[in-house]
This record gives C-alpha cells, sequence and structure tokens, in this order.
C-alpha cells in the first residue's frame, strides 16, 4: 500500500518552508538566549571566594563543632587560647592568652589574658569568657567535648577544673596524670573558642546555653563574623568593624557548597572561584597546567584504616589480623588508585610532611597472608565501607588484593550515618573507614588506637580498639608512662616503642593518610592552610 | 390532568438534580479517603523504610569520635530508642499538629525548609515545563505532521538524547561547554554568591522577589542562572513529551476521519489543529500533567551538579544524614504534589470528554 503524503500542493509546500524557517530561527535564539544575559564573571578585589564540599557542616557553634570544614570556618571567627605555630605545627604559641604557665607539680596550667583582646562587639575578652566558653563544650556534650574529655575533663568537674581567677586570669587544673602537652594542644582547637558570654546567655533556650542560636551565627574576636550560614549552601563571612589586631583586605568570604569536584574546577577556570578544595588529580593536573590555577598541598591529619573485629572468631587469631595487613599492597594503591592523594602509612604516628616520600612498604607479603589464611582456613568476610570517594575505589583495590591471597571478601557500602552506628556496636567483621585526630599530639592517636580500659558493653565506643574488642594491657602501660614524660625527646621514644609493638598486634591497619590539595588562583596569596590551623585574614589578590 | 406516560417515566428534575449530587458528593469523598489513604500508606512505608534503613542521624550530629555519653544523649534527645509503633504514633501526633519538626542539617523548621526548598524547585520547574512544552509540542507535533522527514529525524534524534541521556551528563557537559568554554551560562547555584541574602523577597522565587524589590540586576543574574539547569531539563522532559505526542498524533493520521478531511480538501494544518488535536487533548493532558509533577518534585542529579537548592536536594541530603523528620516532610509535598496532579488530570479530562467522568 502506497503511503499517503499530506504534503501534495504547492501551497503546502511553501508553508513548509516557512515552518521550517521558523523553528530553525526559534532554535538558534532558544540557544543563544542566554548568552544576551551573560556577565563577565571575575571576583571583586576584596571578596574572598571559596567552593567546597559544606555537607559535613551541621553546626557552627564551636561545642558541637565535629568537622574539620566547620573548623576552618570558626577560626575566621572566633580565637583560642592558643595555637600551633604557622611554620612549626607541633609549636604552641600565645593568642588570646600572652603568656601561660604550669606548676611545678604538672597539675595546673595557669594562662594570662592579653588585655587588649576584644570581641566583635568590642567588649573585652576575659577569663571568664574562657572559663565559661570551656565549660559550655563539656556541659552541652554535643561530640566535640571529647577533645576535653580525652584530657581527663567532664562536665560534672567543669565548673571547679576551669576558673578565671580574676578579669585575666584563666586556670585549668589538670584532672588527668598525663603531662600538659597534650592539654596545651587541646587549647589550639577551635572547639576550644572563646565566644562571649554576655551575647550568647541571654540567647539560651530550654537551658542550651544558647547552642541553637549560636549555630548559625557568631560571638567570637576574630577578624570576621558569621554574616549567614545556610547548611549545604554558603558561609558568608563579613569583615569585623574593627578587629583587635589586624584589618584583614578581604571583606567578604564567601565560602560556596559545590557538591561536584568537577564543577569546582569548572568554576576554578572560570574565575569565579579564587580557592577551590578537594578536586580531582586529573582537574588539579589541567589547571595547574594552563596556569588558571596554582596548586598547595598538605598532609591531612587523618588516616584510613583497616579495622577487623576480633570479637569475630576467625579475626580473633593475631596471625590472621597480620595476614589482613600484609594482603593490602599499600604503595601499589598510593600510586594507582589513591593517585598521589595518600602516602601509605603504617604507623599510628601521623607523618607531618609530604617529602620525603616515606620508605618502600615491607608489610606486604602476600605469600605470607595466603599461607596464614589457609592455616587458620579463614572463610569469606564481609567488609564495610563508605560510600563515598576514595573509599569504594579503595574497598575494591583491597578486595582484588584479598582475592589474590585466596580470601574472599564481600564489600558493603554505606553512608556515614550507616557505617560508624554499626563499628558503636561491634556489628560487622572488617572495616575500611577514616579516623581525623584533633590534633598532632602522638597522644591522640594512641587514645583510640591503644586505650581501651573497659572492653565491656559499657565501654569508650569512640575509640578504635574498643571498637574492634581488642586490649592490650602492655600497650596500654607503655602508652599511659608517654602520656606522663615530660621530656618531649624521652616521650618521642617512648611512642615509637609502642608504635613497633602495636604494628605487631594490632587488628586496626593504619593505610594511609591522605593529602590535601587546594587549587587558588594564582593572584591569591597570604592563606595558611595547615592540618591543624586555617587561617584567611591575610589574604591578598595581587 | 394525566400525564402522558412517556413523562411520567422520566423522573423530576429537582430529585435528578439532588442525586446526582450526592453522587457527585459520594465520589468526591471516596475520593478524598482514597487521597489520605495514599498518604498515611505513604508516609508508613517512608517511615518503615528509613527505619529499617539503619541510618542514625545521633551519629551524624556528635560525631564519629563522639563520646559514648554524648552519643546515647544524642540518640535520646531524638527518641531514637523508642519502638517503630510509638517513634512513629509520636511523628503523626506532631504532624496532626502542624509541626513538621526542625531540620538536624540546616537546624531551621521543617516547614521552612520546605518553603524554602520547593520556591527553588518551583522556578526551575515552571521554567523548564515551559521549555519542554515547546521542545515537546514543537517536534511532536512536527515529526506527526512530516512523518520521515527531516522534523520526524529531529525529533527521533532528540528524544534519543534527552530521553537516554543522563540529565547528570548533560548538565556536567552543558557546565563544561557552555559556562567554562564559551561563558554563555551562568555557574552553579540560583545566583552569583554577591547577591547571597540581598534580595529576600515573599514568595522564595527569586525572580519574582527581585521584580518586586526593583532590583533588575539581581533579576537578570537570577534568569542567567536559570537558563542552562532550565534548558537541560526542558530537553529531558521535552524529549517524552515529544515522544508521546508524536505517538499520539501519528496514530490519529492513520484514522479514517483524517482520510475523510484530505479527500474533502482539507489543508494537512487545519486537520491537524482541528480535527486531530482535539481527538487527542485528553490523553495529551495526562501526559504534560504528570510531566509537569514529575519536575516539581525535585530533580536530584540536575539539583546536585547545579547546587540548586532545591527540593530533591534537600530530601537527599537530610536522607544521607537519616533525618527522618525532614524526609517524611519532603516526601508528603511530593506525595501531595503527585496525587494533586493526579487528581488534576482527572477532573481535566472528565471536563474534556464527558465519557471519562462515568
Amino acid at each position: 500500500m502506497k503511503h499517503m503524503s499530506l504534503d501534495a500542493t504547492p501551497a503546502a509546500a511553501g508553508s513548509v518552508d516557512f515552518d521550517r524557517r521558523c523553528w530553525l530561527a526559534g532554535g538558534a535564539l532558544s540557544l543563544f538566549a542566554p548568552s544576551l544575559l551573560a556577565a563577565p564573571s571575575r571576583t571583586p578585589a576584596d571578596q574572598l571566594v571559596v567552593v567546597q564540599d559544606l555537607s559535613t557542616i551541621t553546626s557552627l557553634d564551636p561545642a558541637a563543632a565535629i568537622s574539620y570544614d566547620a573548623m576552618r570556618v570558626l577560626e575566621q571567627c572566633y580565637e583560642t587560647l592558643l595555637r600551633f605555630g604557622a611554620a612549626d605545627g607541633n609549636k604552641v604559641e600565645p593568642t588570646l592568652a600572652e603568656s601561660f604557665e604550669i606548676d611545678a607539680a604538672q597539675r595546673r596550667l595557669r594562662l594570662r589574658l592579653r588585655a587588649s583582646a576584644r570581641f566583635a562587639s568590642g567588649n573585652p575578652v576575659t577569663a571568664g569568657d574562657a572559663a565559661w566558653s570551656l565549660q559550655r563544650v563539656l556541659k552541652l556534650k554535643k561530640g566535640a567535648d571529647s577533645v576535653l574529655v580525652a584530657r581527663g575533663f567532664s562536665a560534672a568537674t567543669a565548673d571547679a577544673d576551669i576558673r578565671a581567677l580574676d578579669e585575666r586570669t584563666l586556670e585549668l587544673r589538670m584532672p588527668g596524670e598525663e603531662a600538659p602537652q597534650p592539654l596545651l594542644n587541646a587549647l589550639c582547637s577551635a572547639i576550644t573558642s572563646v565566644v562571649e558570654r554576655a551575647v550568647v546567655e541571654p540567647m539560651a533556650k530550654d537551658g542550651d546555653m544558647g547552642h541553637a542560636w549560636l549555630a548559625s551565627r557568631s560571638a567570637g574576636s576574630g577578624p570576621f563574623a558569621i554574616s549567614r550560614w545556610a547548611a549545604n549552601e554558603v558561609v558568608v563571612l563579613e569583615r569585623t568593624a574593627a578587629h583587635w589586631r589586624t584589618k584583614p583586605a578581604m571583606r567578604r568570604i564567601l565560602i560556596r557548597h559545590i557538591a561536584e569536584p568537577g564543577v569546582r574546577a569548572l568554576m576554578m577556570r572560570s574565575g569565579d572561584a579564587d580557592i577551590a578544595l578537594e578536586l580531582t588529580a586529573d582537574d588539579l593536573a589541567g589547571l595547574e597546567r594552563e596556569g588558571q590555577a596554582r596548586v598547595h598541598r598538605f598532609l591531612q591529619s587523618r588516616f584510613f584504616y583497616l579495622m577487623s573485629n576480633t570479637e569475630v572468631p576467625a579475626l580473633a587469631d593475631p596471625a590472621v589480623r597480620r595476614a589482613l595487613q600484609q594482603m593490602v599492597d599499600v604503595d601499589t594503591i598510593a600510586r594507582a588508585v589513591l593517585k598521589g592523594h595518600a602516602l601509605p602509612l603504617r604507623s599510628l604516628l601521623l607523618r607531618e610532611a609530604i617529602e620525603p616520600p616515606p620508605p618502600r612498604d615491607t608489610v606486604f607479603d602476600a605469600a605470607a597472608a595466603r599461607a596464614a589464611f589457609e592455616r587458620a582456613k579463614v572463610g569469606p568476610l564481609k567488609m564495610l565501607t563508605l560510600a563515598q570517594p576514595p573509599f569504594a575505589e579503595l574497598a575494591q583495590a583491597v578486595q582484588a588484593g584479598a582475592r589474590q591471597c585466596g580470601l574472599t571478601i564481600e564489600v558493603e557500602t554505606l553512608v556515614g550515618a550507616q557505617l560508624f552506628p554499626r563499628l558503636r556496636a561491634r556489628r560487622y567483621e572488617l572495616a575500611l573507614a577514616a579516623f581525623s585526630p584533633a590534633n598532632p599530639d602522638p597522644s591522640i592517636m594512641t587514645d583510640t588506637l591503644v586505650i581501651n580500659a573497659d572492653n565491656s558493653a559499657q565501654g569508650n565506643s569512640a575509640s578504635l580498639a574498643w571498637r574492634a574488642g581488642w586490649q592490650d594491657n602492655e600497650l596500654m602501660q607503655l602508652a599511659r608512662e608517654a602520656g606522663r614524660m615530660p621530656d618531649a625527646a624521652e616521650r618521642m621514644a617512648k611512642y615509637r616503642r609502642i608504635d613497633t609493638l602495636f604494628a605487631q598486634r594490632t587488628p586496626v591497619a593504619p593505610l594511609f593518610q591522605p593529602i590535601s590539595k587546594v587549587a587558588h588562583a594564582p593572584q591569591v596569596r597570604g592563606f595558611l592552610l595547615t592540618p591543624y590551623r586555617t587561617s584567611l585574614v591575610d589574604v591578598v589578590k595581587s | 390532568m394525566s400525564s402522558s406516560p412517556d413523562t411520567a417515566a422520566l423522573p423530576a428534575p429537582a430529585h435528578e438534580g439532588a442525586a446526582r449530587f450526592a453522587a457527585g458528593l459520594r465520589r468526591a469523598g471516596l475520593r478524598a479517603l482514597g487521597l489520605v489513604a495514599a498518604l498515611f500508606a505513604l508516609l508508613a512505608l517512608t517511615f518503615v523504610a528509613l527505619y529499617h534503613g539503619r541510618l542514625d542521624p545521633a551519629e551524624q550530629l556528635v560525631g564519629a569520635n563522639a563520646t559514648r555519653e554524648a552519643y546515647l544523649a544524642a540518640r535520646a534527645q531524638l527518641g531514637l530508642d523508642d519502638p517503630l509503633h510509638q517513634q512513629f504514633s509520636a511523628y503523626l501526633g506532631r504532624l496532626a499538629e502542624g509541626d513538621l519538626g526542625r531540620s538536624l542539617l540546616t537546624r531551621e523548621p521543617i516547614a521552612s525548609d520546605i518553603r524554602r526548598s520547593f520556591a527553588a524547585t518551583l522556578e526551575l520547574g515552571l521554567l523548564s515545563f515551559a521549555g519542554a512544552l515547546v521542545v515537546g509540542l514543537g517536534l511532536g507535533l512536527g515529526a506527526a505532521r512530516w512523518r520521515g522527514g527531516w522534523p520526524d529525524r529531529l525529533c527521533q534524534g532528540t528524544v534519543l538524547v534527552g530521553a537516554s541521556t543522563p540529565t547528570f551528563w548533560l548538565a556536567m557537559i552543558g557546565l563544561a561547554v557552555l559556562y567554562a568554554q564559551l561563558g554563555w551560562a551562568a555557574g552553579p547555584g540560583r545566583q552569583a554568591v554577591f547577591f547571597e541574602g540581598e534580595v529576600v523577597g515573599p514568595s522564595g522565587l527569586l525572580l519574582l522577589d527581585t521584580a518586586l524589590a526593583g532590583r533588575w540586576d539581581a533579576w537578570r543574574d537570577a534568569l542567567w542562572h536559570l537558563a542552562l539547569p532550565a534548558l537541560i531539563l526542558a530537553l529531558h522532559e521535552g524529549a517524552y513529551i515529544a515522544r508521546m505526542v508524536r505517538t499520539l498524533v501519528a496514530a490519529e493520521f492513520g484514522k479514517d476521519y483524517v482520510l475523510t478531511a484530505r479527500i474533502k480538501g482539507l489543508s494537512p494544518g487545519l486537520i491537524l489543529w482541528r480535527h486531530v488535536l482535539p481527538n487527542v487533548r485528553v490523553p495529551l493532558m495526562a501526559v504534560l500533567t504528570l510531566s509537569l509533577a514529575a519536575l516539581l518534585e525535585g530533580a536530584v542529579l540536575t539539583e546536585t551538579v547545579f547546587s540548586w537548592p532545591g527540593l530533591g536536594r534537600y530530601l537527599t541530603s537530610s536522607l544521607l544524614i537519616g533525618d527522618l523528620q525532614a524526609v517524611m516532610a519532603a516526601s508528603l509535598l511530593v506525595g501531595v504534589i503527585y496525587l494533586t496532579f493526579n487528581v488534576m488530570a482527572d477532573a481535566l479530562q472528565g471536563w474534556l470528554d464527558p465519557r471519562v467522568q462515568g
């Protein structure tokens, strides 16, 4: 049957031509219309635009700052009593405190506050404000208190242990037996920022000490103040009217949530962002090659670990746990999977610098791992990991390594809100996750990787050693002794001894220490980004 | 005076009207009951799914390094240790009082979060729908009108690209080429970051609020930011509309009445507008209504790539941290949108074709 055409007449053919022209013109117009609205995109000279993933920020109250992203923001708006040095991350220097002294018995820390320090409101920063701020962290128990709880402080004794002796003198009674250094480090953390009591306390509701109010505002003595925070959207910081110490060149800092690393790179290319955090290796290389950005690298205070639950019979055997470490080829994975975004780490002592590169790994031994698994007749195991880069890729690499050693590992990817409760409940076999120590003190690492005083269900579920169900009394004793040593060199030697024993026995095997790579526009200078300190106060655009 | 047998057999007009009204009322009542039951089922299923998904918002609130004490305090505060039925009935009780709760992510009342994020989705959705109408109707009608010709091939090509290419990928390519390479489109977000918080209007629709405030620079910027994501969504949704329109209209063109009209000498355009379109308007309305509903529920991936603070992204972000109340509220809104549009589609069909009403 012949197909019947509806376009038989010349008139119809003419109308078709007209129709076609209209359609083409319409299509072209709709494609180019947005360009008619286009505006030039360059950030102003007195405003800094940072793009990053802000999804970890759920509050900007220092007492609830549980992510580094939140702390980076807080460091621009608040000041702490002490801080880590810009050049030497292990050196503690006074900030709001002009000096500090420790009594002969090493049980009391007395800090003398600067008379010139002022809050954004113009009021002086007093020892009363500092004491109230620290007590508030402990009493609110919003997770950030773990930094002070680890040093022996508690909500119950906070008023007695932390006291303002006068307007400018703050005294801290050290409840534990350890040397003062871990406490000095803790006082550098943004969690211990000094908030203005006179501003925050009147905003308290239902006994929350102003927590709900402070979640999206600031009341500190930093050079910037929070002007707006919209979760997963933006943080806007405005320069305070007159900072007591300095006047930043930037009038505003706009930190924008851009979830996709690829889009962050595109914004750098377009000049819509001055600083971009956490880009992919390919994007960084492209931006650097084309001269659109420079890359600042630093080692994160974080490590990826492979943890085994010793309550699982097959994993109670130390030989099997050792084999789980031996089956992971960290050198190859760091190069091929993590692509320079992490360094191998086989130690509980975090590395401080990217250079020199770590020595070649000597733990990887597929043959020994295979023999151990066969001897112990280890069956298939399930490994939990996070459903976010680079964990899924890392888990696949570990899975492939295990297969070569005759071990079958099934990988289950979960979001943080699913994974960590299972670790807290010890409902897992293997876990591939990350831990971020609050400061560089080795005691923070032994606190979580070694100390597990109560292995019962009521024990400290924050400790990785507890989550692995692992108790090693000898190592715990050594860790406590190291914590009490006042001499830094002797203390470090002790931690190295602990590290050697730890590597042979632990069910929580550190594998990698990630590297932060920050892209910044070539004209942006003066920022300070280290694992434990971020400062944008001196940023200028040349 | 006796009535004729014919008129006696018919019911009195007043009785007929009352009976029809009662039947209509009964239908409306049953429909309303059905809607409430559907929404309840949606809430119950969402609640059970989230409960068994073992998402623990307490962990997200206090962090992985929190002490056991802080973690347990957060769980108790959120009522997570109560049994499932108790948590659900408590939630329904609060919902009945109009209290949607407070978001764990934004720390704001969920009602205001939903209002804000839905406004962003609505603005994007309406503009995308307008674009989808142009793309879908234009290509679909053109393809059916000139079957086998270049408009048909263009339609099929567009359908292939629009319907089978992931919007996520299209969005990334759109940004890479039109924004980063050519500079023809705006970057991610609803507006340039420099306008942040400068225009806060009553509706949450930036185009409307900036116009009301007389901030034409901000209006221009908002429109510029809308253009690319709306184009991507319009292409995706327009491809679906085009395919349906082409199928519906082409099927009509094969029928006898079209042949008759042609034999009578009517032009193809006239046949299309006067005879074919009225016959496909009922299924076409259903297609368009459901397309609009799909756009208003929030396009998660497009919103993520474009950092668009819409409903889809709000729902996903809340889900990832296990914020049960926020997920429930957003799901409820999505359910209400779908059911409302379904009812509207039915009503529209009944209005356009009274045979459907029975």
